[in-house]
């Protein structure tokens, strides 16, 4: 089961202190504040205090907050922008476990100067370049402060030099994925990602077909998705999650699991399928992770989180 | 190449005296006595005490003998399982080189005192996490009894990933790939089974051809079945036909005459045959010739059961 429940993290770019109505109430399991978003004159659109102030009104919604910093300026970002209220700070194009390291610190400094909960500031690292993908493993070991690695895949078609408008029949960053999911599960952290092509043409599309994204990029191993729009928050909420059908299976396996253990049995065929103790323990499991994933959805102000009630 | 026949393995729960009685009659090449997840937790103590007699009984009908013990119960498992008459122990959820080496060294103690000729049982790791598979290479490499790692795909791992089973894709391609290219290095087999569509259902014949035949077509010759009905469609399309060993003896014929006339490269048809054809003949044959001993001593051995019956 996931450490966290966060399978819709919307994306707000924030041009003034006060986060928009229509992401407080989006229902996503997290908000990412992006405060890189410069005004025409001098550099970020707020100052320090107003960042202060967004980040306080976000935390009326249910949302965990994470920022985004600029690889650029991370220091001065993480003086601007943690504050009481954050849960979490992305890491752009990591691609040493050594950035990380430093990150860690300086929050650790930040968690004792303005009084935030010592240890409590987590880190989602973004692999954007072939080196991160390659160090993602001593990436994802390379402070307990990590929750995610995340797929920045605009990012990996700069840096692989691919073309993001090619529309193939399969994935060039496949096997990449799948080395990022395996990496992170490895490190105990979980991995946040979209399948493709929604993952790098970030279209709105029609909902069966972001469904069947969605599905597929769960069944990859994705936890969670970054939303680059709030149609997409429902859609995740629902598909990164064991689905009702799933879970009815699930309980049928574990009746029939018990039935055969009051027998002394520990294997057996259901429909045709094989039934044995790891069968049963992951029904175990995914049947816990539908119960948190719908006492998440309960905390959410309205039914935008997408359960139907 | 490994030319120990095991075209078709199948797992028999100990505790289950109708498979342990019936399992010699399925044609598989290979049973593996199960101490692991398909015993429950209150009959593995009885199933430890099963073991020594229940060799001689699956074996009757030409099968080798493996034994899959218990990661919490290495030893007393060992102590249970390590007798003349099995050539192999498999190990689960193997995920360090340093687990490896403990069963390594406890084998060659058991060898001693049993009289089984040292060195001579091989250790299968099963890669059936996340971590296990990012380590493969020290795995592959912690012990000279290992001529096969399994796993990289399955029941155990997509547990470990959080990841729905047949969703109809590939969903091990890295999980798969790191392993066979470690084991590739290391010198030993560690190829996981190719991606073939399904339901779920393991107990159609007409699955257990298509695995054959994926299987096939990714050079590898060894697979588990889960349920009877695949044995004889894995065993039989596994082997090499007449068609294909006719085959296999014209290329080496014709390559054997083009390095006397100082060629190296020629046509037969619309097959191109060099080096790399030559050689992957003389593996089929070599293949080949193994399935019929393998298929011979089956036949003796269950000819003999028989008239004992």
């Amino acid at each position: 089961m996931p450490r966290f429940i966060r399978r819709s993290l919307l994306m707000v770019d924030m041009t003034t202190p006060s986060v928009p109505e229509w992401a407080l109430e989006a229902g996503s399991d997290v908000l990412i504040l992006n405060f890189e978003v410069v005004s025409s004159e001098n550099g970020r659109a707020l100052s320090q205090s107003q960042i202060l102030e967004s980040i306080s009104s976000a935390t009326q919604s249910t949302a965990e907050i994470f920022i985004r910093v600029r690889r650029e300026a991370i220091q001065a970002d993480l003086e601007a922008a943690v504050w009481p209220g954050l849960t979490g700070v992305i890491l752009p194009k990591v691609e040493y476990a050594q950035e990380v390291q430093e990150v860690s610190q300086h929050l650790a400094e930040l968690e004792e100067r303005r009084s935030l909960p010592e240890g409590s500031l987590q880190i989602d690292a973004e692999i954007g370049t072939a080196m991160g993908v390659w160090n993602s493993l001593e990436i994802g070991r390379a402070s307990n402060r990590l929750a995610a690695l995340t797929v920045g895949e605009t990012s990996l078609y700069h840096d692989l030099c691919l073309n993001p408008e090619a529309n193939l029949d399969q994935d060039p960053l496949d096997l990449i994925k799948f080395q990022i999911i395996t990496n992170a599960r490895a490190c105990g952290i979980q991995p946040q990602g979209m399948s493709y092509p929604l993952s790098i043409t970030l279209a709105e599309v029609e909902e069966a077909q972001l469904k069947q994204a969605v599905r597929r990029a769960r069944d990859m191993g994705f936890k969670g998705a970054i939303c680059p729009y709030v149609s997409w928050v429902k859609i995740c909420n629902e598909g990164f999650r064991p689905s009702e059908e799933e879970l009815t299976y699930y309980r049928k396996v574990r009746e029939a699991f018990a039935d055969g253990l009051r027998q002394g049995l520990a294997f057996f065929y259901l429909e045709g399928r094989m039934i044995d103790t790891p069968v049963d323990l992951r029904a175990k499991v995914f049947l816990e992770w539908g119960d948190r994933c719908a006492r998440r959805d309960a905390e959410k102000p309205r039914a935008i989180s997408g359960n139907a009630r | 190449m490994n030319l120990m026949v095991n075209r078709c393995m199948v797992f028999v729960p100990v505790n289950n005296p109708h498979f342990v009685e019936q399992a010699w009659t399925w044609g598989a090449d290979v049973i593996i006595l199960d101490l692991e997840d398909t015993v429950p937790m209150s009959e593995k103590e009885k199933a430890r005490n099963l073991v020594r007699g229940v060799i001689p009984k699956v074996a009757k009908g030409g099968a080798s003998v493996f034994v899959r013990i218990n990661k919490e119960f290495i030893e007393s498992d060992l102590r249970a399982a390590v007798w003349p008459g099995i050539s192999r122990i498999i190990f689960p959820k193997t995920e360090s080189a340093k687990e490896i080496q403990l069963i390594d060294t406890l084998l060659t103690e058991l060898e001693k005192e049993r009289g089984i000729p040292l060195g001579t049982i091989e250790i299968s790791p099963a890669l059936e996490t996340a971590l296990g598979v990012v380590n493969s290479y020290s795995i592959a490499t912690s012990s000279p009894r290992i001529k096969k790692v399994m796993g990289g795909i399955g029941y155990d791992l997509s547990a470990d990933l959080e990841i729905e089973m047949f969703a109809n894709f590939e969903q091990y391609a890295y999980t798969r790939a790191e392993p066979a290219l470690a084991g590739m290095v290391a010198g030993v087999e560690a190829t996981g089974a190719p991606y073939v569509p399904g339901t779920g259902r393991v107990d159609q014949s007409e699955q257990g051809k298509a695995r054959a035949q994926a299987l096939r077509n990714a050079h590898i010759y060894e697979a588990v079945a889960l349920h009877p009905e695949q044995i004889e469609p894995l065993v039989i399309g596994l082997t090499p036909t007449p068609t294909e060993v006719n085959w296999a003896k014209k290329v080496i014929d014709v390559y054997e005459k083009l390095e006397q006339d100082g060629e190296s490269m020629s046509q037969v048809g619309e097959q191109v045959v060099d080096i790399y054809e030559y050689r992957y003949a003389q593996e089929l044959l070599q293949w080949g010739d193994a399935c019929a001993a393998k298929d011979q001593y089956k036949m003796r051995a269950v000819a003999k059961a028989r008239s004992e019956h």
